[in-house]
């Protein structure tokens, strides 16, 4: 525990403690300032007291007096309510109950508050009103009139909307007793009509009505009548957090949907794992789906142009996720199709999990134009703490010295050859003047003197205060037949690696518009311009060479050049390379609906995404192995589109209700890579290239194809019993011919006790119970495109053409198929004060397609193939309660928690209970009962008290030392190949967070934990820091100071020595990175300005995300969330737990301003 | 209402998938079907070179590795070959490479020559490169994996290996013959026509083949060929063999590496940052060290030191053979059969001819004009002297030592932890074998010890 504790991050904020401080508090004071002089104002204005002194002045002005005095705002028809009217209006300190029976007694004017708002009428208007009718105003959350809004009676048909100016009119049915307003984003309100003609309401925004509609693919329903698992997400809170892209911000808000950015770098990429990995190979990446067209996630540039020629890791850094490309301020709904009777209407994509994003669209009415600005800066969420030059110097030599006294020891017991060559090179009598002589730490000309009196922090030469700026700027609007959405957005991101920005410059416009009284047309499309100027991470350098250089060695020489310049220093692998990245993107959906008949309706869609590219690599001669200086450029095309058909019945016979689906849809991709890679410049004004003596150029291409056919019935009866059956035919290039086609049935079943009679007795403790069941198979063809080919690529040999196998394919190979079962409840308790959702599940993935290994004799090390199974298992919660409502103040808390268990259930029966494959720089291994991911490793036994030793423990249970394993069985590696075993579980057992909103008056405030435990990692570079004293010198972290020293020592870490890297892995490497993060804290205040049109309200908020983090990952992890998916994102599943080196995560402070008008 | 109704089954009919939307097969590279010409069997023996880039490099690395004849500076996986530890991370990688390789040349084996369109000279061109291709692939690879103990080594494929199929390991005098009969067949078939190799390169790493293979008739009859044709000349200067670009005519095969073809890592590049001065740089870093330092402290005067070595305060540093990455990676010279004929003459007579003297000074004799023999030697002293000179003459650039320490069942320097002390030939033999990479052992259940 104690290390637990220890290893927790401590750090203080930065902006509490570094020169940040001053900005980020100049700042605050600011948005501080500001908000409280409005504060100020308003609380020498609360209240309903009026002071006012006007004789015979129009009632206008009056009204406008008494809004600039108070809150209140006037609401009122000049039609209906004269208000050139001269009135006499003396008033002291009077309340406004008393004010306006003044003002209006012996008129025909009514009124009513609401809140802040006082709504006039007139006695005659309402007299116009047919008998039985009721009429009204709909505001907004700020007063302003809301069009749009549907109302109808509970229980019957009969319905209108509002106008542009909120108003509406309706006939009451004779047995109508409430009245029904809903909105989407509003908080559905039913009303009790009793006698009243006039009900005047003001709508409340709302995520999480059970009459919410939600879109489920192909379609939307609502919410209550839901059986399947679908989980929204408030995009809101996304828009607002500085996220590399929005999925990152689905972390802790949706139960099962297990989200891990993978770094600080701009537009990085995120893991996510819906209900965990359903495959060991394929991409497990959900389907993402924006405003129905089919995404290519991952990395807008997937080449590597120095991989193949020569300087391999020009590119291993961040490859800019193209869903980063997505203004996160323009997205409407986030829906997550969790389980299979959800996401099998996309078929044999849904395997993983179906997220659905549907963006703004234009509301009839007014205009409204909103204007966001946010700044922010930022820090890492932790630093490794590196060991500084003095306690450098003396680990090191006490590792010296430990070979000095082997020496002696080997003497004493008679290996004199070998003890005095030890004790002869390793001498540490005189001053450590051996050391400073042969250890390899004076380089590049440093000598004593100068290594004693420096003391360099290489993060810090590497790092930076980060700064973010976004600007988003939307209008929206429409009349009676045409609505819009647009808006323009920048974000500008310099994050805290240096040299690291990132830019996007964005524009959407939405536009609906009514043809004819049948037809309706529209089109959502955006246009995007990344600009990335990314920089080494990782293998490739910068911050991934921090420890690769010692806290002795000085940045700089005397005259200013880099001290020991290699692709290792930090500091020059930075600045001596460019890795530009610009593309531009398209997402466009073009729609058209007919609607046919009554209920029958008929839309086609077209939906088109296309990246281009641009990607720029130089790397200077001093950084490059050869000595001369290279670039590359990549420019590419991945073009998609799709085509869609659905037509749609909806029915209602009695208490039946139907929802009719069949559709069509196809989709085509192709993706084009040109790369021109130049090596030796003879100017060093020449980058690209062209300009250089050798120049390659390479061309690559690839795609796919998908054609589907669709049917689904939803149906529900009385509004009690739910059921909907779907089906998916798939047809995709990716497989031969015979095996092209799948087919993807699913069913779910819903009962809604609630609405039974013999529940009402219990009506007051739940008054919402569904029971879900769904059942469903989907599938997975993510395998790469061409893997059922037998193919030969090619090469040059001088002059001439080689070609050599590439692929061996197979022509049985299928999808791979996940059926799933889920059972789940959904309750409201109090009124909706407390609601939730259970689910259980069990997932069983068939037909694993896999890199099975064959024998390299064949000419490849791996095959795909459909081999295994894979399970997961696990429970979902969701919780949100509204703690306190009052009039003023409000406490609404979210709780999700999910657990799954991931399991290889079957494998080829010729591997037995499981087997490994070595791939490029690592491997992977699949085992029986064990989780996809594992590593194959070496128990370690921890160290051994009496020697120093590490020691091992052999398959049998036997606890070697490490010198008893050189002796039995010659090295390591020898003892490793015979006792190995599978461990770690990269995947969390449980995972969730709680999230707590508030607001007091126009206040509001949000704190938000996220956490995830169970979870394991091994971390290559630990390797490097364990023998951080032998020819490769590495600077380690604390975590050595906890080494043995003498006998008796109970140490977590072996004797320092000199010995070289072990590569071998063990557990020793593997380590619990459990977490529980402060996410978000938020604090923030929305304020209206009554007595004007001007501004309908600003919002302006101070927001911290990241903020604190207790974790058991050791002090060597820049921050226990980590995903190598960068680097091998099509791999992701089976090395997700493993990493040579890891990237530091970033804290954000911001401040976020936004008007409406 | 008809006309909706049309219209949708005008959209459903267009929507309908054909196969044909759904067929799109790899628009780049060529499927296995296509491969039933001439030029595709060419394309694979060129292919088969290509791949051998990655391989060729790694036997001089590992062996002199092996041969305790470096410093390792910065590549700590080195140690496990310098201390006689070789576990299967590193040689897996040339195992693989070696038969990635073999399995295209066995694409052309067993393809159907006869009934393709083209020449008798052209198909014997074809054949000839897959023959020496092989040969020399498995002469390698014979060489690290075969278990002296057992008389085992490496399974032996002569055709393309389905991803079912299981091979066991072949008796080592099985490949050693497969070799020899590969290496022939190339001569046949190079008789009259060229490939990218010809026939007397197939004929001088027939003289290597024998040479180690301890057959020194052949390996002097070969040998003896390739000199005596009068096609080929020792240079002056030994370093104007390895002039970047150059075309000696003291070589008689290279594998190519033309930078502008974009092929990727080659062979000479590997050499080039094996041996570069500064640590920081290249992959490998790799110092002269163990005997043939030994030998050259004691001759500095020689001039294939001072061509091809440099001496700072820190290092010594082997930077002139390999003086750029960008050049061909020399797979046999002239300067090697000399040495050739004069010990396989030796080894067969049992005695040192004037002619065998005369062999063994056009080397000695351009590296060192005061070392040259005035007088005949004993069969001993020249043996001696032959291993001294293959070492300096060779080393740095060929497995060369490696390999005459097995053959001549020569010690080894143990390192400290081994006390220091000489290493007997017994001692190490089996030890030095490679292991099969373990996937392979799995798959085959490979076993050299059945």
């Amino acid at each position: 525990m104690k290390k637990n504790i220890r290893n927790a991050i401590r750090a203080i904020p930065f902006w509490l403690s570094s020169k940040t401080f001053l900005i980020m508090r100049n700042v605050l004071v600011i948005i501080l300032i500001s908000a409280f002089q409005l504060y100020a104002s308003e609380s020498l204005s609360q209240g309903n007291k009026v002071t006012l002194n006007m004789e015979q002045e129009a009632l206008k002005n009056v009204l406008r007096a008494i809004e600039e005095a108070t809150d209140y705002t006037f609401l009122y028809n000049s039609k209906l309510v004269d208000d050139t009217r001269k009135v006499d209006a003396v008033f002291t300190t009077s309340e406004i109950e008393k004010v306006l029976p003044a003002l209006f007694s012996g008129t025909d004017v009514i009124y009513q508050v609401i809140d802040r708002q006082i709504i006039l009428t007139s006695r005659e208007a309402l007299s116009d009103m047919q008998p039985g009718q009721i009429t009204g105003t709909v505001l907004d959350e700020f007063g302003n009139p809301l069009p749009g809004v549907t109302i109808h009676f509970k229980g019957t048909s009969a319905g209108t909307v509002t106008d542009v100016n909120g108003l509406y009119t309706i006939d009451r049915p004779e047995e109508a007793r409430f009245i029904v307003f809903s909105s989407v984003g509003y908080g559905t309100q039913e009303i009790e009509i009793g006698d009243r003609t006039v009900i005047n309401v003001q709508m409340n925004e709302d995520i999480h009505g059970l009459e919410e509609v939600v879109v489920i693919g192909y379609g939307s329903q609502v919410k209550k009548n839901l059986s399947s698992s679908v989980s929204s997400v408030d995009p809101e809170m996304i828009a607002s957090s500085p996220v590399s892209s929005f999925e990152g911000g689905l972390q802790g808000r949706a139960a099962g949907v297990q989200v891990t950015t993978s770094s600080a770098l701009g537009g990085s990429a995120v893991r996510i794992r819906v209900r965990g990995t359903s495959s060991a190979s394929a991409n497990s990446e959900p389907l993402y789906v924006i405003d129905g067209v089919p995404m290519e996630s991952g990395e807008i540039s997937t080449s590597q142009p120095g991989a193949s020629i020569r300087e391999w890791n020009l590119q291993t850094a961040a490859n800019t996720n193209v869903l980063a490309s997505l203004n996160p301020s323009d997205i409407e709904s986030i829906e997550i199709l969790k389980d299979a009777s959800a996401a099998a209407i996309y078929g044999s994509r849904g395997a993983n999990g179906v997220v659905l994003i549907t963006t703004k669209k234009g509301t009839k009415g007014k205009t409204k134009v909103n204007v966001t600005t946010t700044f922010g800066v930022s820090e890492p969420t932790r630093r490794i703490p590196l060991l500084n030059s003095t306690q450098y110097i003396g680990l090191a030599q006490e590792a010296w010295t430990n070979m000095y006294k082997q020496g002696e020891q080997l003497v004493d017991e008679g290996e004199e050859f070998l003890g005095n060559w030890f004790m002869d090179r390793y001498d540490t009598i005189n001053n450590f003047s051996k050391w400073w002589s042969e250890s390899g730490v004076l380089v590049d000309g440093l000598t004593k003197e100068k290594a004693l009196e420096t003391d360099t922090d290489w993060i810090d030469a590497v790092l930076r205060t980060g700064t973010l700026q976004e600007y988003n700027v939307s209008a929206n609007g429409g009349s009676e037949k045409t609505s819009f959405y647009i808006s323009a957005n920048m974000k500008d991101e310099s994050t805290i690696l240096k040299g690291n920005d990132y830019q996007r410059f964005g524009a959407r416009i939405n536009l609906e518009h009514q043809v004819t009284k049948r037809i309706k047309a529209g089109t959502k499309m955006s246009l995007t311009h990344v600009n990335d100027h990314q920089v080494p991470t990782s293998w490739a350098g910068g911050i991934g060479s921090v420890n690769r250089m010692l806290p002795i060695w000085p940045l700089y020489h005397e005259d200013g050049s880099y001290f020991n310049l290699s692709d290792q220093h930090p500091v020059a692998g930075v600045e001596l390379r460019t890795m530009h990245l610009s593309s531009n993107q398209i997402l466009g959906n073009w729609f058209a609906s007919l609607n046919i008949l009554e209920g029958l309706t008929f839309r086609t869609e077209f939906g088109t995404s296309m990246i281009f590219m641009d990607d720029f690599h130089f790397r200077d001669g001093r950084i490059t192995s050869h000595g001369r200086s290279v670039s590359s450029t990549v420019l590419g095309n991945r073009a998609s589109y799709n085509w869609k058909n659905i037509l749609n019945y909806k029915k209602n016979i009695r208490q039946h209700s139907f929802d009719l689906l069949a559709a069509s849809d196809i989709q085509s991709f192709r993706n084009r890579i040109n790369t021109v890679f130049g090596d030796t410049y003879f100017n060093s004004a020449l980058r690209k290239p062209t300009d250089a003596a050798v120049v390659n150029a390479a061309y690559f291409e690839t795609g796919y194809a998908f054609a589907s056919y669709i049917g689904r019935l939803n149906y529900n009866y009385g509004g009690k019993y739910l059921l909907s059956a779907s089906i998916r035919a798939d047809g995709s290039s990716r497989f031969a011919p015979i095996n092209r086609w799948g087919y993807f049935p699913a069913i779910s079943v819903g009962y809604i006790l609630s609405e039974e009679s013999f529940f009402a007795s219990n009506n007051n403790a739940i008054n919402f119970l569904k029971l879900r069941a769904s059942y469903g198979i989907v599938g997975n063809a993510e395998i790469g495109d061409y893997a059922y080919v037998s193919n030969y690529s090619t090469l040059s040999y001088g002059s001439n053409t080689g070609i050599t196998l590439s692929n061996l394919g197979d022509d049985q190979l299928s999808w791979e198929s996940t059926s799933q079962l889920d059972i789940g409840v959904n309750w409201e308790n109090l009124d909706g004060r407390i609601s939730g959702e259970f689910d259980y599940y069990y997932k069983l993935t068939t037909d694993l397609l896999l890199p099975y290994p064959v024998s390299g004799m064949t000419g490849v090390s791996t095959v795909t193939r459909n081999i295994g199974e894979i399970s997961n298992r696990g429970v979902e919660l969701m919780l949100n309660s509204i703690n306190i409502q009052t009039r003023d103040f409000s406490w609404e808390s979210n709780f999700t928690i999910a657990h799954n268990e991931n399991r290889v259930e079957s494998l080829a029966e010729d591997v037995g209970e499981g087997f490994s494959q070595s791939q490029g720089l690592g491997g992977f291994a699949l085992y029986l009962g064990k989780p996809v991911g594992v590593i194959e490793a070496v128990e370690w036994g921890g160290v051994d008290p009496a020697t120093g030793q590490d020691t091992y423990i052999d398959t049998d249970g036997n606890v070697l030392l490490y010198s008893e394993i050189l002796e039995q069985y010659g090295s390591i590696d020898s003892f490793r190949d015979e006792h190995k075993k599978p461990m770690g579980n990269p995947w969390p057992k449980f995972s969730g967070g709680l999230d707590n909103r508030f607001s007091w008056k126009n206040w509001y405030g949000n704190i938000m934990l996220t956490y995830a435990t169970g979870m394991t990692f091994f971390l290559g570079e630990q390797k490097n820091m364990l023998a951080a004293f032998g020819n490769t010198k590495t600077n380690p972290t604390e975590f050595l100071f906890d080494r043995w020293q003498e006998p008796g020592d109970q140490a977590t870490v072996s004797k320092l020595t000199v010995d070289n890297i072990s590569w071998v892995t063990t557990s020793e490497h593997l380590h619990r990175t459990d977490y529980v993060r402060i996410k978000d804290i938020t604090i923030g205040r929305r304020i209206s300005f009554p007595g004007t049109d001007k501004i309908a309200g600003m919002n302006v908020y101070l927001k911290a995300t990241n903020v604190f983090t207790w974790t058991m990952a050791p002090d060597f992890f820049w921050d226990p969330e980590y995903t190598n998916v960068v680097q091998r994102r099509e791999a992701n599943n089976l090395n997700a737990g493993e990493s040579y080196k890891a990237a530091p995560q970033a804290r954000f402070l911001m401040a976020g301003l936004s008007f409406d008008f | 209402m008809k006309k909706y109704i049309l219209a949708i089954i005008t959209l459903a009919v267009l929507t309908s998938c054909s196969e044909d939307f759904l067929n799109k097969p790899p628009t780049t590279g060529l499927s296995t079907d296509k491969l039933t010409d001439l030029p595709a069997m060419e394309a694979l023996i060129y292919g088969g070179y290509g791949q051998l880039r990655s391989f060729v490099h790694q036997p001089v690395l590992y062996g002199t590795a092996m041969a305790r004849d470096i410093l390792i500076r910065d590549r700590p996986e080195y140690d496990q070959f310098f201390d006689h530890m070789v576990t299967t991370g590193m040689t897996s990688w040339m195992f693989g490479q070696g038969y990635s390789s073999l399995g295209t040349l066995n694409t052309v084996a067993v393809s159907d020559l006869e009934s393709m369109d083209g020449s008798a000279e052209e198909k014997n061109a074809i054949l000839g490169d897959m023959h020496f291709l092989r040969a020399y692939i498995y002469f390698n690879l014979n060489n690290y994996f075969a278990l002296p103990s057992t008389g085992y080594s490496v399974p032996l494929l002569l055709e393309p290996l389905g991803v079912n199929d299981v091979v066991e390991c072949a008796r080592t005098a099985d490949v050693i013959a497969r070799i020899e009969e590969d290496i022939e067949l190339a001569r046949t078939y190079f008789t009259d026509i060229s490939g990218e190799s010809d026939y007397y390169a197939a004929t001088a790493l027939a003289a290597r083949i024998y040479f180690f293979h301890k057959k020194y008739d052949l390996a002097w009859e070969r040998a003896n060929e390739v000199i005596e044709s009068g096609k080929f000349e020792l240079e002056t200067d030994p370093a104007d063999a390895f002039t970047p670009g150059g075309s000696s005519k003291e070589v008689l095969f290279t594998f190519r590496y033309d930078a502008t073809d974009g092929s990727g890592t080659s062979p000479s590049s590997r050499m080039f940052e094996a041996y570069r001065p500064d640590q920081s740089q290249g992959f490998y870093s790799l110092n002269p060290d163990g005997e043939i330092a030994a030998l050259w402290e004691a001759d500095t005067a020689d001039v294939r030191y001072k061509a091809f070595f440099t001496e700072t305060t820190e290092l010594t540093y082997i930077d002139g053979k390999y003086t750029t990455d960008q050049m061909d990676f020399i797979m046999i010279r002239l300067a090697e059969l000399y040495l050739t004929r004069a010990e396989a003459a030796i080894m067969n007579n049992n005695n040192v001819s004037q002619a065998d003297v005369d062999d063994m000074n056009a080397i000695i004799g351009r590296g060192n004009p005061d070392n040259v023999l005035e007088v005949i030697p004993t069969v001993q002293d020249a043996l001696e002297l032959l291993y001294e000179e293959r070492l300096k003459e060779l080393s740095y650039e060929t497995d060369d030592h490696y390999l005459n320490l097995h053959r001549l069942e020569k010690p080894i320097i143990g390192s400290p932890t081994e006390g220091g002390e000489l290493k007997p030939y017994s001692d190490y033999s089996d030890l030095l074998v490679f292991p099969f990479p373990e996937t392979e052992i799995e798959f085959h259940n490979l076993d050299r010890n059945p």
